[in-house]
């Protein structure tokens, strides 16, 4: 049987998209080049057209330019398949496809292509960069800024910084002029220099709590909170939003345990544990393996970036708790829904498809109840440490960590 | 090259002679091995596998009748898989995706162990860029899971065996034998989540619904292959990091399901949100579900109301919920963990998608949906502190002292045993006696 004329003779090929005579196969139907590039363009770039006549413009080899939202339906129209189109990080280098067999047991790698930085722009752009949300910048910002600010003046009293701790001071004083807790020293989390003691436990928590403050004072929308609701909220709010700043800052530092405000930290190795105080055992030898194991290596596997922290510190904050009063839950749940939407989009832009976002959210988004593990695993600790007067926990730290089990009995 | 269709017979299509003729029957090249049956080149034997494991279907832009040879076989793949069908290769050899089940003998057991398989090399020739996943239709696979998961769901639910009416269900268990044979703990009875009469819930109901929840909550549990690939340490570790914010889930969804102002109970009864009502129940119910009605219900119920959350996305919630990987865990117990809810997380992000009205839908909604899982682990954690007060208070409900329920619920605990007990003394001495007031 001899072959079929229409397959050898590919000069008879004419393009089913606009009738140019120099065609060849091309996702799934026979078409030019130029049809070919401009169908992979719109569906990589996600582009949508609009005719302005009535949708029937005439696709031909001379004019085919003249309307791309009939040019791109006729295409579908031919057969042209979308998922035949390779996503634009997966263009596999031309050499590759010349190598003799056996060198192709191992995946291809892919070839990343300067087509990524205008790829997720509409063509009519004419912005050269990639720009993020702007409710990311802004999130972004906020944590910078509250990150970078201290007095310079005692930049060089770290070592004595634990003399100006104070926790003997009810919550409402502390809201009121933080600087009674702590001074805004420089916060060294990348400085591992000793083991901590039971001294750096307190100096910790109490720099946390000024850089909390400092970062709930940043957002506008909580000034529309009455003061109960911003007490209960900080009360609620402090232990979550404080763990995802620690696990970031051992996860940047690449410290394998929890590290602290000032130079000291607290190793996951437990040999180098058994040269430490009992109560910083007690305190944090379980809750650095669960920040390391839930948060930490989950930070890895993702390459999680400073933008993404950024959203998921307002994210942990603005979570509504029906402890708080309806509008200040209502207040909270819209800002919080702006701020997972603006993830979400900043995620979409960076990743190679809608399904690999998603599953980055989701991973992103158990982060919260690994969060909150450790948040109930703190307030139990301070509690029984308070209880048995073993840190110097009694005060403010109690009267924020027991702020759940005062509700058991009331 | 003349191939002969009409005058050869499919048996002999199926065992050709492995001297006299190698060629693929579908394209004619002459390097040819017996594949799926049939005897076929490398090229389209792997042309074949994905098209299978995808279950694509492809469209021939002419008349369904072009010719296939070596040079230009991926002219039209529609006739080419057509011509692959056609002489013989069969869809039911191609293998699952990257798996391969190998029996092997283990202590006399045989068992099916997951191996990967070698991945194939791509066919060099193929000159078309190759078809990826769609990333927005769900998976073959995906709708599989989810099929077998509402199956099992059912099946857990409607459980039902014949049971001695005088003594059903005990406190007295350990956790790993309860774990091994959860109906122990609770006899089968049968599950009525809505009940017409909807009585309020008594300290008698309250021991029941706890072990029956147990037992089902474990059936439920061997439902899962990963559950069921663990050893006997990492599953009783597993049971009490999840068993409590897992029945959550299960009680926040059957609650909005039957909109319930409350929580409903596997035995038909309730308890109230009403704080008026409330004063109709016993006080030690009372202590025990007051403060966990309402982070239930504004928390985790509202959620589920306002995204109208349905049955599927909530078997795969709890299944996520249930996967928790934690360090104290073999390394081989939190791979299994770790792969499990990947899968899972999967799934769900595939089925929102295919039901939301674009990404930004899907994402938002499945956001949403992974929030209510910490608030359930919070009602996990009261719920092991409501457990702890009443038992100290109540010897009944812990049998014996001790029991099943502290177990489960104490094991949590970041304070010695003997250190839980002085403080929890103390919060009884002190105010207790001011809730009696």
């Amino acid at each position: 049987m001899s072959p079929h004329p229409r397959v050898l003779n590919d000069n008879n090929r004419r393009c089913l998209v606009c009738g140019d005579d120099k065609a060849s196969r091309h996702y799934g139907t026979v078409a030019c080049n130029g049809c070919k590039g401009f169908f992979r363009r719109s569906v990589w770039e996600k582009r949508t057209y609009f005719c302005i006549a009535n949708e029937d413009c005439e696709v031909l080899q001379q004019f085919r330019n003249r309307c791309r939202a009939c040019r791109f339906n006729k295409c579908v129209m031919v057969g042209m398949d979308a998922r035949a189109v390779q996503s634009e990080r997966e263009i596999r280098p031309n050499e590759t496809a010349k190598k003799p067999k056996g060198s192709l047991k191992g995946k291809r790698s892919s070839l990343q292509t300067s087509n990524s930085v205008t790829s997720s722009q509409p063509s009519s752009s004419s912005t050269p960069d990639v720009d993020h949300p702007p409710i990311v910048k802004h999130l972004f910002n906020i944590q910078r800024r509250v990150e970078t600010t201290f007095c310079p003046e005692f930049d060089d009293l770290v070592a004595r910084f634990g003399s100006m701790c104070n926790v003997r001071i009810s919550l409402q004083s502390a809201l009121e002029n933080p600087e009674k807790v702590a001074t805004r020293t420089k916060l060294e989390w990348g400085n591992t220099s000793r083991l901590a003691d039971i001294h750096d436990l307190k100096v910790t928590w109490c720099r946390t709590f000024v850089w909390f403050h400092d970062y709930l004072s940043s957002f506008e929308e909580l000034e529309r909170l009455n003061y109960l609701d911003r007490e209960q909220l900080f009360k609620l709010r402090f232990a979550p939003v404080s763990w995802n700043l620690y696990a970031w800052h051992s996860y940047q530092n690449n410290i394998d345990g929890v590290t602290f405000t000032n130079d000291a930290w607290y190793p996951l190795d437990k040999e180098k544990q058994a040269f430490m105080d009992k109560p910083c055992n007690d305190y944090y030898s379980k809750i650095a393996d669960t920040m390391i194991h839930g948060l930490v290596y989950r930070m890895k596997g993702i390459n999680m970036t400073e933008e993404e922290f950024s959203c998921m510190l307002a994210i942990t904050l603005f979570r509504p708790d029906y402890r708080l009063s309806s509008d200040a839950n209502k207040l909270l749940q819209l800002t919080g829904d702006v701020f997972t939407k603006a993830l979400s989009e900043y995620v979409l832009s960076r990743e190679t498809s809608e399904l690999k976002a998603m599953e980055r959210m989701a991973t992103l988004m158990i982060m919260l109840t690994s969060v909150q593990s450790l948040a109930r695993q703190e307030d139990d600790n301070v509690t029984f440490l308070a209880i048995f007067d073993m840190a110097d926990l009694v005060g403010l730290p109690y009267e924020v960590h027991s702020a759940l089990r005062q509700d058991d009995f009331s | 090259m003349n191939i002969p269709f009409n005058s050869v017979s499919k048996i002999q299509w199926r065992n050709p002679s492995p001297v006299s003729d190698t060629s693929c029957l579908v394209c004619g090249d002459p390097h040819g091995k017996r594949h799926y049956g049939a005897m076929s080149c490398n090229g389209c034997k792997g042309f074949f596998r994905r098209s299978i494991w995808e279950k694509r279907t492809y469209k021939c832009s002419f008349n369904n009748e072009c010719i296939i040879e070596f040079k230009y076989r991926n002219r039209c793949r529609a006739c080419r898989l057509k011509r692959c069908l056609h002489v013989g290769m069969d869809a039911n050899a191609v293998r699952s995706e990257r798996t391969r089940k190998i029996k092997t003998e283990i202590d006399g057991d045989v068992k099916l162990e997951i191996k990967e398989e070698p991945a194939d090399s791509e066919d060099a020739d193929d000159e078309c860029p190759l078809d990826i996943k769609p990333d927005i239709a769900m998976a073959w696979q995906t709708k599989e899971i989810i099929a077998h998961m509402l199956y099992e769901e059912d099946r857990v639910l409607n459980w039902e065996e014949p049971y001695n009416k005088l003594r059903y269900y005990t406190m007295d268990s350990e956790v790993l034998q309860a774990i091994k044979d959860p109906s122990q703990v609770c006899a089968r009875t049968k599950i009525n989540w809505n009940s017409h009469s909807r009585p309020l819930i008594t300290i008698e109901a309250l021991r029941f619904n706890w072990c029956r929840t147990f037992t089902l909550t474990i059936d439920w549990f061997e439902t899962l292959p990963e559950y069921r690939a663990l050893i006997d340490d990492d599953k009783e570790l597993l049971v009490k990091f999840s068993l409590m914010p897992v029945g959550w889930l299960w009680y926040a969804y059957k609650s909005y399901e039957y909109r319930c102002d409350g929580i409903v109970f596997v035995d038909g009864s309730w308890f109230p949100r009403d704080k008026t009502i409330q004063q109709q129940v016993c006080p030690t119910c009372v202590l025990y579900y007051g403060r966990i009605t309402e982070s239930f219900m504004a928390d985790v119920v509202n959620s589920m109301k306002e995204l109208e959350m349905d049955e599927t996305e909530m078997v795969l919630l709890k299944a996520i919920c249930h996967l928790q990987p934690d360090y104290r865990l073999t390394r081989r117990g939190n791979d299994v963990i770790s792969t499990g809810r990947e899968k899972y997380k999967r799934a769900l992000c595939e089925y929102i998608r295919m039901k939301s009205n674009g990404f930004m839908d899907a994402s938002f909604r499945l956001c949403k949906l992974m929030q209510i899982l910490p608030v359930v682990d919070i009602l996990g954690k009261y719920e092991d502190e409501s457990a702890l007060l009443v038992s100290l208070g109540e010897t009944e409900f812990n049998g014996s002292g001790g029991g099943l329920p502290y177990d489960i619920h104490a094991s949590d605990s970041h304070f010695a045993r003997k250190n839980r007990r002085k403080s929890d003394n103390q919060y009884h001495q002190q105010h207790v006696p001011l809730h009696i007031q």
